[in-house]
């Protein structure tokens, strides 16, 4: 190996480069989320894992071929990289790809795998330069994977940055750039660099100008079949970390969520506001005429809360139900939601728009509901929110906080004596979310209240159910006004005390009405019912999440039996999806960290220390991954908003993990250690997933900045002590041959594939508390692996 | 007997179905005697609907594709609502469902599954077309709203059931490729003009029946002031590409209006709740 390779450019270009990758990463998120659901975006992370260890696999195969033509293999990975980019992204638009038409069309599934290859290209590519890089460094593999690490980590902040300036397309330009400028540093000489310049500088200039990295909702979201409508037209979009939010106007927009069928209301002008060209919510304006609002499901709270309510209104319809709440006379009323553009575009002092201003009686507050009830406090007469059901994708795997037991009982905290919680729901097939939602309440509230029956009303539509829940029990007045009104506006009982079988199900018929029995039977014995249910309606802890996933294995036969070949449809498909991915994965990455060996020189450099191999850089990546999106999902209760979780998590993990390489490298740390850093590092975990009210707690007053530090701070403590165990690994291993430290790390890159997938899945059925559990033991087995068997090739 | 007769027995076998599903058992006797009487009235070519013999060819190169597709819809498994009524039938066999499909999924035309027409638009799966004509129960000479035309398919069969059908499209593309594509079928018959649907039909027409064939958010009440007493209206509920309920609307002489949610599929919980 030449001496010069091992000067700080490498180092540099492999960070540059490594910024490049995250920030792709960051950017194609939101490309999913716009282009398909968010929820497939979850997967992202997997997906540039898999680039990684399949990369890393080939490396491991080609080793020797690569060593030798080193300089222009790296050039080429990262030219590879940079075309790969806006390629990537006009060969997946030409994909007809449609994930609600997946249980109807076979060949969907097949347009899926197109789309997972077309956008593992860069990543592959992007992976095959770090691993050329670590295969052909490995005696300072320690210090280049902190410089792996810390580019990374630059990589998110940047992106971060620029998507808050407003434009994704920005953002992915900021990815071309840096891979432009690593393409640069990659040359030798002063004229291989010019060319190179101007060979990156005209990809991103024709990628830009010929709009190929343009981002666009695909045809079968709501967006562009509003903006097909006559006269539709976008007036204003801007892209966040959060969502792209688009606002349409339309003389064909005529939103009136649970408008009663006897209304012959005039419904008030509207504009429509999509979140990644989905989620349509109206924006009323000029509103003079409050009988729509007055005459809809959404305004049955506050008939029985107090005469001028204070209100607080969580994420969803906002500005539909600001407007109700006004119509009802309330005394202020707050609005909370952690897109800070989307509360500004209608709450004052600085509303965007004009037409859609609220009064001044309304606030908006950038939060997520969870950290703004811990750090208020004040009282509400009423909280409102609305529970979306998904009915596609990976969407049983989204995770809502805010209708846990403990979230709920924090709500009980805020309410006045006479207060009341609405929760609105879209009804299923099958009554399923309110169950749940009610099951979830009286395990919160259960021995307050005594009996949850005479606090507890159920209103519904053809559409959506109201749960309403006072903090006193309903009075008599309370109980002949809401049958008044529901009978004049015919809206349907399903509880309420003192209800009889023959006073429900008159205006709205439901088949058996299946709704109004089984809450019956669910207020009288919850636990016999919520076993024996057709689907999963087991009380929703901020341990157990409510997830959009109502499935149970033993239904299945009745299922199959009555549904026939639309079962996928009653069973939330999403997460049969996840698993079939999680099993195609496990094959393909055992395929994979196989196919190196088939090649004598590496089969022989880790012979007899082949499975101890697997099993120890198998268990870090698991472990390491376990972890992190542990910690991902347990601070979001701190942290107002999803993104920056993600973001100051990811931050302090790589900072830490690099940090740790670091010492690894500049101490020459033994590998007989690590037992002693796995405890420290298995008491830090359980402290930290443990003290998360005490954080909480300690942090309800601070700023977000000061939250956002913490939680990266915390997070890097242990993500030091994390980031020992693979130098010290490769440092074992990587004397045994030239191909060993990339495969070494690629099986790290699969195990983490597998942690991303299996964390939704483990948090469904067994909870947070498990996949903590199941990281401390992957970290065991890895340490008890080491010393007896990779010690010896080295 | 005449197609008049069956289907009205068709009708109130059917219309007791959704509400009373516990009586599925008896009426299944009730359909197996009716499955004999509509084999003959194939077997016989009796018709039973309207316009089908001026606008298609008796026989064209699908027909075995469409009579298996139907075939498929009257099979269809325990608990699903069974088309049974001859008219529906008889008109989606008559109706050649490929012309109404893009070239690009002519090989899927007959599949039950709803299929991609473009601007995120989908014509509907067959059992879903059948189902809701079927629902809206339409006797000859009656006036038939559709809001959202579509492919312009669904338009097609009921134009099978009656003379008087208007329909109303809102995305501007698919109108025009629609109302180009009735003339060239010849079904001048169906009244179809580009407009948004909520507010109904411009003028002061009443309707016996109206579908709507997007699946809406609420229920318009122009639509509803539209609807003439006895009338129904019939509405797909849910995700165009999920799991589409039916919901029916009436109005009754008085002018009370109500909803009827149908399943599809039906389930019973496993314990407690009313078997």
């Amino acid at each position: 190996m030449n001496n010069a390779d091992t000067r700080l450019p490498a180092g540099t270009v492999l960070a540059i480069v490594s910024a490049g990758i995250l920030s792709f990463e960051i950017c194609l998120t939101r490309i999913f989320s716009i282009q398909h659901w968010h929820h497939l975006s979850a997967g992202i992370i997997a997906l540039v894992l898999l680039g990684f260890g399949s990369s890393a696999s080939i490396m491991a195969v080609f080793a020797p071929f690569f060593s030798r033509y080193y300089r222009l293999a790296g050039w080429l990975f990262i030219f590879l990289f940079l075309i790969s980019i806006p390629l990537s992204m006009q060969v997946a638009n030409s994909i007809p790809f449609n994930m609600l038409a997946l249980p109807w069309q076979l060949e969907q599934l097949g347009y899926l795998a197109a789309i997972v290859l077309c956008f593992l290209t860069p990543f592959f590519f992007g992976g095959a330069y770090i691993a050329l890089i670590f295969m052909q460094m490995s005696h300072v593999f320690g210090r280049l994977y902190a410089v792996d690490l810390l580019g990374a980590a630059t990589g998110i902040c940047l992106v971060l940055l620029l998507l808050e300036s407003g434009s994704l397309e920005n953002a992915i330009l900021l990815s071309m750039t840096l891979a432009g400028l690593g393409l640069c540093m990659q040359s030798n000489h002063w004229p291989q660099r010019l060319l190179s310049g101007v060979v990156a500088l005209c990809l991103i200039y024709c990628s830009w100008q010929f709009k190929l990295i343009n981002v666009y909702a695909n045809d079968f979201k709501e967006l562009p079949v509003q903006l097909a409508q006559q006269k539709a037209r976008l007036e204003w979009q801007r892209d966040s970390s959060n969502a792209r939010l688009s606002l349409v106007s339309s003389p064909a927009q005529h939103s009136a969520p649970g408008l009663s069928i006897n209304s012959v209301a005039n419904l008030p002008d509207q504009w429509h506001l999509f979140a990644d060209g989905d989620s349509r919510q109206a924006l009323l304006a000029n509103v003079t005429n409050f009988n729509a609002l007055r005459e809809s499901l959404l305004f049955a709270p506050y008939l029985i809360a107090s005469r001028r309510p204070n209100v607080v209104v969580l994420p969803s319809n906002q500005h539909w139900n600001a407007w109700t709440a006004i119509a009802a006379g309330a005394e202020r009323v707050d609005l909370i939601s952690d897109n800070r553009d989307y509360l500004k575009l209608f709450t004052t002092p600085n509303a965007i728009f004009d037409q859609f201003r609220l009064p001044e009686l309304v606030e908006g507050r950038v939060s997520n509901p969870r950290a703004f009830f811990e750090r208020g406090h004040e009282k509400y007469d009423l909280i409102v929110q609305h529970i979306s059901n998904y009915q596609y994708g990976g969407a049983s795997q989204q995770i809502n906080y805010g209708v846990t037991r403990e979230a709920l009982r924090q709500m009980w905290r805020k309410l006045t004596p006479s207060g009341v919680i609405g929760i609105f729901v879209r009804q299923s097939e099958q009554p399923r979310e309110q169950l749940k939602i009610i099951s979830t309440l009286a395990a919160a509230l259960g021995s307050e209240l005594g009996q949850l029956s005479h606090h507890l009303i159920v209103l519904r539509d053809w559409n959506t159910s109201a749960i309403l829940v006072t903090k006193s029990p309903l009075q008599d007045t309370h109980i002949s006004h809401i049958k008044a009104w529901s009978k004049r506006w015919a809206f349907d009982i399903d509880a309420l005390p003192g209800l009889s079988a023959a006073d429900t199900n008159k205006f709205h018929v439901k088949p058996d009405n299946l709704a109004f029995h089984a809450i019956q039977a669910l207020l009288e014995d919850g636990a016999g019912y919520q076993s024996n249910y057709l689907y999963q309606i087991q009380p929703a802890t901020d341990d157990q999440p409510f997830f959009h996933h109502f499935f149970r294995w033993q239904s299945l036969p009745q299922i199959l039996e009555q549904t026939g070949e639309r079962w996928p449809l009653f069973v939330g498909w999403g997460y049969l999806l996840s698993l079939a991915c999680l099993a195609v994965m496990l094959v393909l990455a055992w395929l994979l960290i196989l196919l190196p060996l088939c090649r004598q020189p590496l089969r022989q450099a880790v012979s007899g220390n082949t499975l101890a191999c697997i099993r120890y850089f198998a268990c870090l990546g698991l472990g390491f991954m376990l972890v992190e999106m542990q910690f991902i999902f347990l601070f979001r209760r701190i942290l107002d908003t999803a993104t920056l979780a993600f973001a100051a998590v990811i931050l302090g993990m790589l900072i830490g993990t690099g940090t740790g390489s670091f010492l690894v490298h500049r101490f020459k740390i033994r590998s007989d250690y690590l037992k002693w850093f796995y405890l420290c590092l298995a008491l830090m975990v359980l402290l930290i997933s443990h003290g998360i009210e005490l954080f909480i707690d300690l942090t309800n007053e601070w700023s977000i900045s000061m939250r956002f530090g913490l939680v990266a701070i915390v997070t890097l403590t242990p993500a030091i002590l994390m980031g020992l165990f693979l130098p010290i690994g490769i440092r074992l291993v990587r004397t045994a041959g030239p191909g060993v430290t990339a495969w070494a790390w690629g099986i790290n890159g699969f195990a983490s594939v597998a942690g991303v997938m299996l964390t939704p899945l483990l948090a469904i059925h067994f909870g947070f508390t498990t996949i903590m559990l199941v990281a401390l033991c992957s970290y065991l087995l890895a340490v008890l692996s080491l010393p007896k068997s990779l010690g010896v090739n080295t | 007997m005449s197609g008049r007769t069956l289907s009205d027995i068709s009708f109130l076998v059917f219309s007791s179905l959704p509400l009373e599903f516990a009586k599925w058992s008896q009426c299944q006797r009730l359909l197996t005697a009716q499955k004999i009487v509509l084999l003959a009235l194939f077997v016989f070519g009796i018709p039973t609907v309207v316009n089908s013999e001026e606008n298609y060819p008796a026989n064209d190169e699908r027909l075995g594709e469409r009579q298996e597709m139907v075939s498929h819809l009257r099979k269809y498994g325990y608990g699903m609502i069974k088309v049974v009524d001859p008219r529906v039938i008889q008109a989606m066999l008559a109706v050649p469902r490929h012309r109404f499909v893009p070239a690009k999924s002519q090989r899927l035309a007959y599949a039950d599954t709803p299929l991609p027409i473009g601007h995120g638009q989908t014509i509907s799966q067959p059992y879903i077309v059948a189902l809701m004509s079927q629902l809206a129960d339409i006797e000859p000479g009656m006036r038939v709203l559709e809001i959202g035309t579509g492919s312009g398919y669904q338009g097609a069969i009921l134009f099978e059931l009656t003379d008087e059908v208007y329909t109303m499209e809102i995305v501007t593309p698919l109108a025009k490729r629609t109302s180009a594509l009735f003339k060239t079928l010849e079904l001048d018959g169906i009244q179809m003009i580009e407009g948004d649907g909520y507010f109904g039909w411009p003028g002061d027409l009443e309707f016996d029946r109206i579908l709507v064939t997007a699946a809406a958010a609420h229920i318009p009440p122009p639509l509803l002031k539209q609807l003439k007493p006895d009338g129904i209206m019939v509405i797909p509920v849910g995700p165009r590409w999920g799991n589409q309920q039916l919901m029916i609307v009436r109005k009754d002489q008085e002018g009370k209006k109500s909803t009827q949610s149908l399943l599809p599929v039906r389930f019973v919980p496993l314990t407690g709740g009313k078997q």
